[in-house]
């Protein structure tokens, strides 16, 4: 019989048959190298054991529902998570932008197409820049002529 | 119903049988992200991401009866390309959480010793490249055959026992007792 090598894993997860356990135990009765091998990766082997994994805290189905079903979606943890550090850079550089638009007073266009960019670059999305196009134009409500910007 | 016939029935639109499916290996595959990952909320995440990619390919699975292996091909793909995206050597980042230690009371010693063991096997698990860990973490806790891994790693059984051997002399290593202790 070769070295054990091959067998190693199969040994150590008890998943031979009687003949094959058997051979590998005559070969390491007589191999100093494969003995000493199967003792050390038994030792690392066992051990694993003992690293548990812990549980999911929350249900896998439910974000993976609100993924199927887009328009049942209510806002969640992942999503909270995934999105609140771009949405937060978003809105505070849309907000210097618009702001600096207005404190410099000159009627421009051109604040309104950096905060489109800077959402669809933030948030990797073209339609999201779309969506919000709306929220944007209200944003450059001026009051003094009745209508956006 | 086997996981077969619940491919099958996915792959027909029922809802149902994917929700049921979920619930039979959503704890599995959890474990094996939490062990590539080291994060229980990237766990969490690349689970959720697992399942719709499942979900996706319902279509083009063949019910042969080797479900486990199909389902972490997928886990293993996502965990790479989750390592890819953040490029650095060494990616795991075990949460040092003792989710299974009860109250913050004073804590006995086989406590103590059952966590700084847990420790330094979560250190020495990071340590290993991801291919020793992906075929280790597959063989040891999701008791998959060399030929399983080799289909679900793409590689072959030959390569997959290199890689086990070797994950196993590197963790003997790791934990062998550090000089000087008792």
């Amino acid at each position: 019989m070769n070295h054990i090598d091959t067998r190693l894993t199969a040994w150590l997860g008890g998943s031979l048959d009687r003949a094959a356990r058997e051979e590998v135990e005559a070969h390491c009765a007589a191999c100093e190298d494969c003995r000493r091998l199967l003792a050390r990766s038994e030792a690392a082997w066992n051990a694993l054991g003992e690293l548990t994994a812990p549980a999911p805290v929350r249900p896998a189905w439910e974000g993976i529902a609100a993924a199927l079903h887009p328009s049942r979606e209510r806002p969640g943890a992942r999503d909270w998570r995934r999105w609140s550090f771009p949405a937060a850079a978003a809105a505070a550089l849309v907000c210097g932008v618009v702001l600096g638009d207005r404190l410099a007073g000159e009627p421009t266009g051109v604040a309104r197409i950096l905060t489109q960019d800077i959402i669809a670059g933030t948030l990797l999305s073209e339609d999201a820049a779309s969506d919000l196009d709306g929220l944007i134009a209200t944003a450059w409500y001026d009051p003094a002529q009745g209508g956006t910007r | 119903m086997n996981d077969d016939q619940l491919m099958t029935r996915i792959a027909a639109g029922e809802e149902a049988a994917f929700r049921l499916l979920v619930e039979r290996w959503e704890r599995q595959v959890h474990a094996f992200h939490w062990r590539m990952t080291g994060s229980r909320e990237e766990a969490e995440d690349l689970t959720q991401d697992t399942f719709l990619k499942v979900h996706a390919h319902a279509g083009s699975y063949r019910p042969e009866g080797r479900f486990q292996s199909w389902l972490f091909r997928i886990a293993g793909n996502l965990a790479r390309s989750w390592a890819r995206r953040r490029k650095i050597v060494g990616w795991v980042r075990f949460d040092i959480d003792v989710h299974d230690r009860a109250g913050h009371g004073p804590a006995p010693d086989a406590v103590v010793a059952g966590e700084q063991l847990r420790q330094r096997l979560q250190r020495a698990l990071a340590g290993l490249p991801p291919r020793q860990r992906e075929a280790l973490v597959l063989r040891r806790y999701h008791d998959l055959s060399q030929r399983d891994i080799a289909a679900a790693m793409g590689t072959s059984e030959g390569a997959v026992e290199s890689l086990l051997v070797r994950a196993l002399d590197t963790l003997r290593r790791e934990l062998a007792p550090e000089p000087g202790a008792g």
